[in-house]
């Protein structure tokens, strides 16, 4: 058998005890005549050996104690679902209210009118019309008045604090949604969804 | 004892604290000697086994019973022990500084009774190169090592606990001999010279 390739591998394999029986021989009768692979084997044979012989210590006196009085400080572990919501339901509250003051800080008291334009609408104060036979293009919201509808509208119509009034006898036709928006609640939802709809169009515009 | 080691978790993942302590009973030697042998003094074993019941307590909800307990509790100190070495390693070639007195030997409490002083320096010496060979391993080699034959762990277990194939863990083992053997050499034995290929 030649000691130069595999010795290495064979003499682990000879180590582990991972040799069949006519392989061990073979192996056995080479070391016999092999000034290499003998002392090799002696020598990790003399590595294990002092690695076994290393004493086992035991851990200091009161180790155990210690260790408890560490853990006294630490919450003992749960697997407790309700945790996490209970954790960020008095961050999601804040933010509502945070959001809520600024809405109802932000809502003008008064009487508006947002538009692209208000070519054919007649504007009262705290009324806004859309005559009959005309139609209007673009979306309309009203704050803290009401809105009549006698005409046609390409868009959406919102009020905020006020009533849409919709005339269908005069032919009446809204294109898009309408919406009444009364409620503090409501309005939150509706800021909420126009700010939405804002970063989807930011985010729209990045691209 | 596995059925009552399972038990005992279970009891200590509820929150038990009492089932936890007999867990660190249980357990408290093998990692201060893991310890002790990874990183060659009492002081940092003994950090290192504290450090590794604590991680083990506050991620008991992890654990997972598929697993033995042991494999798991070797795992968190092991790592730990592995971060430590590359930590010193780090700060060592940083700024160079020897340290100064490292704690005392852990053989000196464990001498035996009927030596002779002398008879007692000898054996301090022959253990004191042993552990200087193992420090000097490459970590990897050394853990290996280690759980082999201080731990008297299967092949399997330390791939399990190390988390890579038992062949790695074979190889790892067989080069960790094999850089014990070269540095363990008696003096009078040389190497015959080596004949290049």
């Amino acid at each position: 058998m030649s000691c130069h390739e595999h010795s290495e591998e064979l003499l682990h394999r000879y180590l582990d005890e991972e040799m069949s029986v006519a392989e061990r021989t073979e192996f056995e009768d080479h070391l016999i005549t092999c000034d290499q692979c003998r002392p090799k084997l002696q020598g990790l044979g003399t590595a294990i050996q002092s690695l076994e012989r290393l004493e086992w210590g035991k851990a200091p006196a009161g180790f155990t104690e210690d260790v408890m009085a560490k853990l006294a400080h630490v919450a003992p572990p749960r697997r407790n679902w309700r945790v996490p919501i209970m954790k960020y339901s008095g961050l999601a509250a804040a933010i509502l209210l945070v959001f809520g003051l600024g809405v109802s800080l932000a809502t003008p008291n008064k009487f508006a009118l947002q538009a692209n334009h208000t070519d054919g609408l007649i504007v009262t104060d705290g009324k806004v019309i859309v005559p009959e036979g005309s139609e209007y293009t673009g979306d309309l919201v009203i704050q803290n008045g009401d809105i009549e509808v006698r005409g046609k509208v390409n868009g959406n119509v919102t009020a905020l604090n006020g009533k849409v009034h919709l005339s269908r006898a005069a032919g009446a036709d809204i294109s898009g949604e309408v919406a009444e928006v009364d409620e503090a609640f409501e309005k939150i939802g509706y800021y909420l969804k126009e700010l939405f709809a804002e970063f989807a169009q930011f985010a729209g515009n990045e691209k | 004892m596995e059925l009552i080691e399972q038990r005992i978790v279970k009891r200590a993942q509820k929150g038990d604290r009492l089932a936890f302590a007999e867990l660190v009973e249980l357990y408290k030697d093998k990692l201060y000697n893991l310890g002790y042998r990874m990183l060659g003094n009492q002081q940092e074993a003994e950090d290192i086994a504290q450090e590794a019941f604590l991680r083990a307590y506050a991620n008991l909800n992890k654990y997972n019973a598929q697993h033995k307990f042991s494999t798991w509790i070797y795992r968190i100190a092991t790592n730990l022990c592995i971060d430590r070495i590359r930590k010193k390693k780090a700060d060592y070639s940083l700024d160079a500084e020897v340290d100064g007195v490292e704690g005392a030997d852990m053989y000196s409490r464990l001498k035996a009774p009927g030596d002779t002083p002398e008879q007692e320096v000898m054996r301090r010496e022959a253990r004191q190169e042993v552990q200087d060979a193992i420090d000097a391993l490459p970590e990897n080699y050394r853990t290996a090592v280690i759980l082999k034959y201080l731990h008297d762990l299967s092949l399997l277990e330390i791939s399990e606990i190390l988390e890579v194939p038992v062949s790695t863990v074979k190889t790892r083992i067989h080069r960790g001999r094999e850089a014990l053997r070269t540095s363990l050499r008696p003096m009078q034995e040389e190497v015959p010279i080596r004949e290049l290929p």
